[in-house]
């Protein structure tokens, strides 16, 4: 089996799934949400990662980059991303760790290891092993067998999924979750596309058909639906209604989470050399999603707001 | 004089908040966490102790002079009996006062925040630092020129030999090299590479005594046996027996009448008071004070007065540092049940009478020399400790364990130091508790783990009930309570120079000197093994050297500064006959050192064998040459060092060299014994002096460069590592704790902003059950985010009660000097993600 391509593991997560977790970032995503807090986990690739701050200009990396994608202005170090072929030697040669590389390629017994780790604070917290990204399921292979072993193992499993690929994805994946967290990330389908990039349809659609095949299931996960929410932009409240109406129909839903805007990826962006669009928006409080709560409480839907 | 006279509190429009850098009283800001159940008059108590100034008290060495070199009444008896008379004298001429408020009587000086002097132990070479105290910028003390005069005349005319002089006076070349910087020109100034601080200036302290028997029977029928085993040493003609029996006998009478002072005191000051509450309260204290600490306690009330007697009679006796009150809520549980049963009291009412006696902890202070970098902020360390396994090995957890983490919630202040035992049969909210309490960020409590210092205490020769029975000394220390001598922490060594005395041949870059053995050239070096020979060698010199010092300390302790009033209540000193100081006790465990800079050298190690040994990327010549280089020009081999396994990351590479550093420095230690035969307890408590060590350690294979911090307890280096604060609690549960029984200090940091609400309580509280069942030692946390400590940096008025954890104890931050303050702010911070 191919080794999957991770950019971060992150232990002491509380905010995805039960307990203390271990979060396993998987490189690559077929949508590119304007929010995005994990720009760095869109591309399939490796990506370098920049921290300006870090820099004691020795020019190490100028002086190993292969294809000449690395110079200075203005007494700073710029990467011309395009040339940059994201083999990552620049990294390697810098003293300072002012360069380094998002994508690591891990195989799934290297994963389970890794998971295993924090076994004692599990234990403590009833917590586990979360898979995010980037779209985990989109490493589809790797991201099921590593599921499967963890659970061999004993541990609790999550994964953190916009449903946007084939059904088979998630139907081979699903058997092995103790809890799936499932992103809707907009409701009308020319506002996903100018929010996500993609229309909505095959999302909405493996949302129902997950439903559908778990609630027969003796021991079925947990279902989470989660809504980043920017109001008037992502979602109207009109919307809310539509979407509300969609979510009473599933039968297995256990929670609905609304995750209000937050900037805290802002900076990755700039590490990325990329621009960030919504930059200058304020974090938004529980208060400015209360008329959306509202909405799907009156619905009678278990839900609530997830403010940073 | 029943108050505070509060002209003696402000003075040139300055206030001293445990730092001369907070001024103006008016402007300071206090801060009440919605956790706190203090009620008004602990919080008027709080004012009054943050607007006190430190005073250095010379009352002391007054009576001391006064008895011994004025008159005659001394004349001709042995040393532990004069210093038994100067003792009972002292507490019978000495002022004595009670707050305002207060509920618990008693000080160890003549006014708030007062530290007597001893000149017994620390002789007139201390003058020069004292003339400083008024005008220092950290750490002052009040004290007026004329009194100045006076103790130096004082000093002068008794030139006693202090512990220092006594103990560096006949040092052999090999010593004098590791002690003394230079020492063929400059006898003075110590080298930093040991230190041996805490054991010059007096007793030494770290030690928990019996306040367990003392409540249960009183000092009456301590003495009564005293009297009786002294018929027995004079039949036997026991010399040595006859004059420690008859110094206990004399302390204990004295003390009887200091405790009746206070009874007087109280009773004169209620005849004068026109508030009916407050005459009941006061005539309340005066009964009590003539029951304790002589007759056994019978209520909470009692109990607590009667601790806090014994407390004073601990510091005034002789310069103790760091003595616990150990296992507090099992010795009072008792009591404090009947009180609610017989309704005696109520719960709230104990509890304010617990945080009375919290409030008398602040007070515990002493003076450090030098630069006060060793241990900045007053680090005297009282501790209690909550929960546990009980001797028998149920769980000991009560009321009281909750009252405790209640009282610190309560009064906030870097002392008393509380902290908590953790076993599997720890009940949840027992740990949820102490997770509020540590998400306050005042580095309370701290962490203990009993399955994995029970059977280090063990290993050590500790009987399985003494063991079970263990407190906290210190910062990260451990003793069975009521039987050890004390005194486990000596001073600190530096592991930093161990290892480069391995790099150089035993040759010492920053002073230019050959300072150690020779243990090859590590350039001849051909595998991995001999690099930790060498380490092995060197850890074994500089540790013979060390424990020598130590050894001889001991003997001079128990002729200058013997205790026989807290032998009095440190199990066997009566059967034996002798004071603590001479055998006495039940377990006589030795001092030895800590050793500071441990991550720093472990990541140096690995980083030496992945690159020099295993991927053979670059000779240990091109290391060596980069080291005297300061890493200056050698930017490529930083970014391999940067690359390698680091300590704190769980990973085994780094971890396994970890774990063989700690296994030698334990069984190097294990090769000596003390005075009395016992054995030591090496271990990893650096307090802050991992600053002040490294700057005499040039640059090290792990990427540090020359002169800066080396790393604090077992902590990580800063910044390395990666895997948050999970990997850091697995990779020092790896260590051999079993050896390194005197205990190993682990520092985290969270932001507020991760612990705060339901959800994040809930977050910190596994995390604790967590380290549990990792088996951690020790840890403990500081929960401030980085905004907030550079915001103090510049603005100590608004920040006047904001505590930090150094290293095992809590202090003000504004009080703490600045390259210490950045330290801190320096440690890795974890956040959720």
């Amino acid at each position: 089996m191919k080794k999957a391509l991770i950019f971060d593991i992150q232990h002491f997560s509380i905010h995805d799934g039960p307990g203390i977790r271990t979060l396993i970032f998987f490189k690559g995503c077929s949508l590119s949400c304007k929010w995005c807090a994990n720009p760095e986990g869109i591309s399939p690739l490796p990506d370098i990662k920049q921290t300006a701050l870090r820099c004691i200009g020795c020019g190490a990396c100028l002086k190993n980059c292969q294809t000449g994608a690395i110079s200075v202005e203005e007494g700073r170090i710029t990467i011309d991303r395009n040339r940059c072929i994201r083999c990552g030697t620049c990294a390697r040669h810098c003293p300072a760790q002012a360069l380094s590389v998002w994508g690591k390629y891990y195989s799934v017994e290297e994963l389970v290891e890794l998971a295993q780790r924090d076994m004692p604070f599990y234990e403590a917290s009833g917590g586990g092993v979360t898979l995010g990204g980037g779209e985990p399921l989109l490493q589809n292979e790797q991201a099921v067998e590593l599921l499967h072993r963890c659970k061999e193992a004993g541990l609790n499993t999550a994964i953190e999924t916009a449903g946007n690929y084939p059904w088979e994805y998630l139907q081979r994946a699903a058997p092995y979750c103790d809890t799936i967290h499932f992103d809707m990330k907009g409701w009308r389908p020319e506002v996903c596309r100018a929010w996500l990039g993609r229309d909505n349809e095959q999302m909405k659609d493996n949302l129902r058909r997950l439903d559908g095949e778990i609630s027969g299931w003796e021991k079925k996960p947990q279902l989470i639906v989660r809504i980043p929410l920017l109001p008037n932009e992502n979602f109207t409240v009109e919307d809310f209604e539509l979407l509300g109406d969609f979510l009473c129909t599933l039968q297995s839903l256990s929670k609905v989470e609304i995750l209000p805007f937050h900037n805290l990826g802002q900076g990755k962006y700039e590490q990325l050399g990329r621009s960030y669009e919504l930059k200058g928006r304020v974090n938004l409080k529980a208060e400015d999603a209360e008329p959306y709560l509202h909405v799907l409480q009156a619905k009678r839907l278990p839900v609530t707001i997830s403010a940073m | 004089m029943g108050k505070v006279d509060s002209s003696n509190v402000i003075r040139d429009g300055q206030v001293w908040l445990g730092t001369s850098q907070v001024k103006d009283l008016d402007k300071i800001e206090l801060h009440r966490p919605a956790c706190s159940t203090a009620t008004p008059r602990i919080e008027r108590l709080r004012e009054l102790y943050l607007t006190a100034h430190r005073t250095l008290d010379i009352e002391r060495c007054r009576t001391y002079y006064n008895l011994l070199y004025k008159s005659d009444k001394a004349k001709g008896e042995p040393a532990i009996v004069a210093n038994a008379m100067v003792f009972a004298q002292y507490l019978q001429e000495r002022t004595i006062y009670i707050e305002e408020g207060q509920l618990i009587a008693g000080s160890f000086g003549k006014c708030q925040r007062a530290i007597p002097m001893y000149p017994e132990t620390i002789g007139k070479e201390m003058m020069v630092e004292y003339r400083k105290l008024p005008h220092r910028r950290i750490d002052a003390f009040d004290i007026s020129d004329e009194e100045l005069d006076e103790l130096e005349a004082m000093l002068n005319e008794m030139d006693r030999p202090s512990i220092r002089k006594l103990a560096f006076a006949d040092l052999t070349p090999e010593e004098k090299a590791l002690f003394l910087k230079d020492p063929d020109n400059d006898p003075v100034t110590l080298s930093k590479i040991f230190t041996i601080d805490i054991a010059i200036q007096g007793p030494g302290g770290h030690i928990n005594p019996d306040y367990q028997t003392v409540i249960e029977v009183g000092l009456e029928a301590i003495r009564a046996r005293a009297e009786h085993r002294l018929e027995q040493a004079r039949a036997e003609g026991d010399q040595k027996g006859i004059d420690f029996l008859r110094a206990a006998i004399i302390t204990i009478d004295g003390f009887e009448k200091f405790a009746l002072r206070y009874s007087n005191l109280c009773r004169e000051l209620a005849d004068k008071e026109e508030d009916p509450k407050r005459r009941d309260e006061l005539l309340k204290m005066a009964e009590i004070c003539a029951r304790v600490p002589m007759k056994p306690a019978r209520t909470f009330h009692e109990a607590c007065q009667c601790v806090w007697f014994l407390f004073i009679g601990i510091q005034d006796e002789a310069l103790e540092k760091c003595y616990s009150v150990g296992r507090f809520d099992q010795f009072t549980y008792p009591l404090y049940k009947k009180d609610i049963e017989n309704g005696v009291a109520t719960p709230e009412q104990e509890q304010e009478i617990l945080d009375c006696l919290f409030m008398k902890f602040p007070e515990t202070n002493y003076i450090n020399s030098d630069a006060n970098q060793t241990a900045a902020g007053f680090s005297v360390q009282q501790q209690f400790i909550v929960g546990g396994q009980t001797p028998d090995g149920k769980d000991g957890t009560n009321d009281v364990s909750y009252m405790l983490l209640q009282g610190s919630m309560n009064t906030r202040f870097g002392q008393p130091s509380v902290s908590l035992r953790m076993w599997e049969g720890t009940p949840e909210p027992l740990y949820r508790k102490a997770a509020e309490l540590a998400r306050l960020g005042t580095g309370h409590p701290s962490f203990f783990c009993d399955e994995t210092i029970v059977p280090s205490l063990i290993a050590h020769g500790v009987l399985p009930e003494d063991a079970r029975d263990y407190s906290a000394v210190g910062c990260s220390g451990v003793q069975c309570t009521r039987k050890d001598k004390g005194s486990h922490n000596a001073g600190y060594m530096n592991f930093g120079s161990c290892l480069e005395f391995v790099l150089y041949d035993g040759y010492w870059p920053y002073g230019k000197s050959q300072k150690s053995i020779h243990t090859g050239d590590p350039r001849t070096f051909t595998s991995f093994d001999q690099v930790m020979e060498a380490f092995r060698l060197q850890v074994r010199h500089l540790l013979n050297i060390y424990t020598k010092a130590t050894v001889k300390i001991e003997d001079i302790q128990r002729k200058l500064c013997p205790t026989p009033f807290l032998s009095c209540f440190v199990q066997d000193c009566i059967t034996r006959a002798r004071d603590r100081s001479d055998g006495g006790a039940f377990y006589n465990f030795g001092m030895t050192s800590r050793a500071v800079g441990f991550g720093t050298v472990v990541d140096s190690l690995v980083a030496i064998k992945k690159l020099v040994f295993d991927d053979k990327s670059v000779t240990m010549d091109q290391l060596l040459k980069a080291l005297e280089d300061n890493y200056e020009g050698h930017e490529d081999l930083l970014a391999l060092i940067a690359q390698c396994p680091k300590y704190g990351n769980d990973d085994d590479y780094a971890d396994k060299i970890a774990r063989e550093v700690t296994t030698i420095y334990a069984e190097e230690q294990d090769r000596h014994r003390s005075l009395f035969g016992g054995r030591f307890n090496p271990g990893f408590s650096t307090i802050s002096a991992n600053v002040f060590c490294g700057q005499i350690v040039a640059a090290t294979p792990d990427g540090r460069k020359a002169w800066t911090p080396v790393t604090e307890g077992i902590s990580p280096a800063h910044h390395v590592e990666k895997n948050g604060p999970t990997g850091v609690v697995l990779s020092s549960a790896k260590l051999d704790h079993e050896g390194l029984s005197g205990g190993s200090i682990l520092n985290l940091r969270f932001s507020p902003m991760t612990v705060a609400g339901d959800k994040g309580l809930d977050a910190l509280t596994a995390f604790i059950k967590g380290m549990q069942k990792a088996g951690i030692w020790h840890a403990q946390f500081n929960v401030v985010d980085t905004e907030t400590l550079r915001d103090a940096q510049v603005n100590p008025n608004k920040y006047a009660d904001l505590l930090v954890r150094v290293a095992g104890y809590s202090t003000f931050f504004t009080g703490l000097p600045e390259i210490l303050q950045n330290d801190i702010i320096d440690r890795s911070i974890y956040s959720l993600t």
